[in-house]
């Protein structure tokens, strides 16, 4: 996050951003909770957790959406701005699965130093958590 | 088509807009916010930082206020939280339904500065039933506007909420 600022020129179509790795732990899940005032059982009990059908509590939706937005904000550097952001949930994670977020460049707006992005988010089993998109303002080298 | 109980719902709240406080960005929670899901970006802990990097001073963390979609107060008493723990405020008032988030859409106009004091409107633009891999679902998607308090709009949002329609599930 403090390393070197990208530019709108060092840029591609195609240009592959760093890979993210996060794994929530239930202490994660709690203090999330906690701080977003999100007292639905399903990510802190796990008997009622079990009775909704699932194995174990699981990860907030918004808190994969707070990973997704991590890897653009880490891409964008201190410099750029996330201007716009959008990811749908397409599955489960619980504490302790290895997230992997990564994405691609797919649009380029030289003119208006706008980037777009593809990007996903998958458990260590390969199966997607969400996925998403986002534009980002760049600076200008110089 | 959606089931009666569920069209009349949606018919009291479609397109009526809810006007809330979420009160100063305090630096405090909002920090809170970017330690839990580990985020340590120095532009939400670093005041010089966030200035030599052209910001007024720190922010919260892009989508912190979208965690913040109702008025900020101490919230619903124990006694008075739905049974999967969730507020009543949270989805429509009808037995059996499951929430979960779904997705969201942001498109941000400013940074959210901490110390900044934010309004926020809420409106529920859709309501909508549709048969999920596991039975009934229902769809609720509503917009949020985060203003400061002089009018200067920061973030929209879109948030989607899907209920799974269950029997014996949460009341």
């Amino acid at each position: 996050m403090t390393g070197k600022q990208i530019c709108i020129e060092d840029v591609h179509v195609g240009l592959v951003l760093p890979e993210l790795v996060k794994q929530p732990t239930t202490s994660m899940l709690f203090r999330f909770s906690a701080v977003t005032w999100n007292a639905h059982r399903i990510h802190y009990d796990e008997p009622y957790a079990r009775s909704e059908g699932h194995d174990r509590v699981l990860v907030q939706a918004t808190m994969h959406g707070a990973f997704l937005l991590q890897i653009i904000t880490g891409f964008a550097g201190p410099a750029g701005r996330v201007t716009e952001f959008t990811y749908s949930n397409r599955g489960k994670a619980m504490p302790g699965d290895i997230l992997t977020l990564g994405g691609t460049v797919t649009e380029l707006d030289d003119a208006a130093a706008i980037v777009g992005c593809d990007i996903w988010e998958r458990n260590h089993q390969h199966v997607i958590c969400a996925v998403g998109s986002a534009r980002i303002l760049l600076p200008r080298r110089g | 088509m959606m089931r009666p109980e569920l069209q009349h719902w949606a018919d009291t709240v479609i397109g009526r807009t809810e006007h809330f406080s979420i009160g100063v960005i305090d630096p405090l929670w909002s920090q809170r916010y970017a330690a839990a899901i580990d985020d340590m970006n120095p532009l939400y802990f670093d005041d010089a930082y966030a200035r030599s990097h052209g910001y007024r001073g720190i922010v919260a963390p892009p989508n912190y206020l979208a965690t913040l979609r109702g008025e900020q107060g101490f919230g619903p008493a124990e006694g008075e939280l739905l049974g999967d723990g969730m507020a009543p405020s949270a989805r429509p008032p009808l037995t059996n339904l499951i929430g979960m988030g779904g997705g969201q859409t942001l498109v941000f106009y400013a940074p959210a500065y901490c110390g900044e004091r934010i309004i926020g409107e809420r409106t529920i633009v859709r309501v909508s039933e549709k048969e999920g891999r596991k039975g009934p679902l229902v769809i609720i998607e509503d917009e949020f506007r985060y203003l400061t308090e002089p009018g200067e709009l920061v973030l929209t949002l879109r948030n989607t909420l899907l209920c799974q329609w269950v029997e014996g599930g949460a009341s």
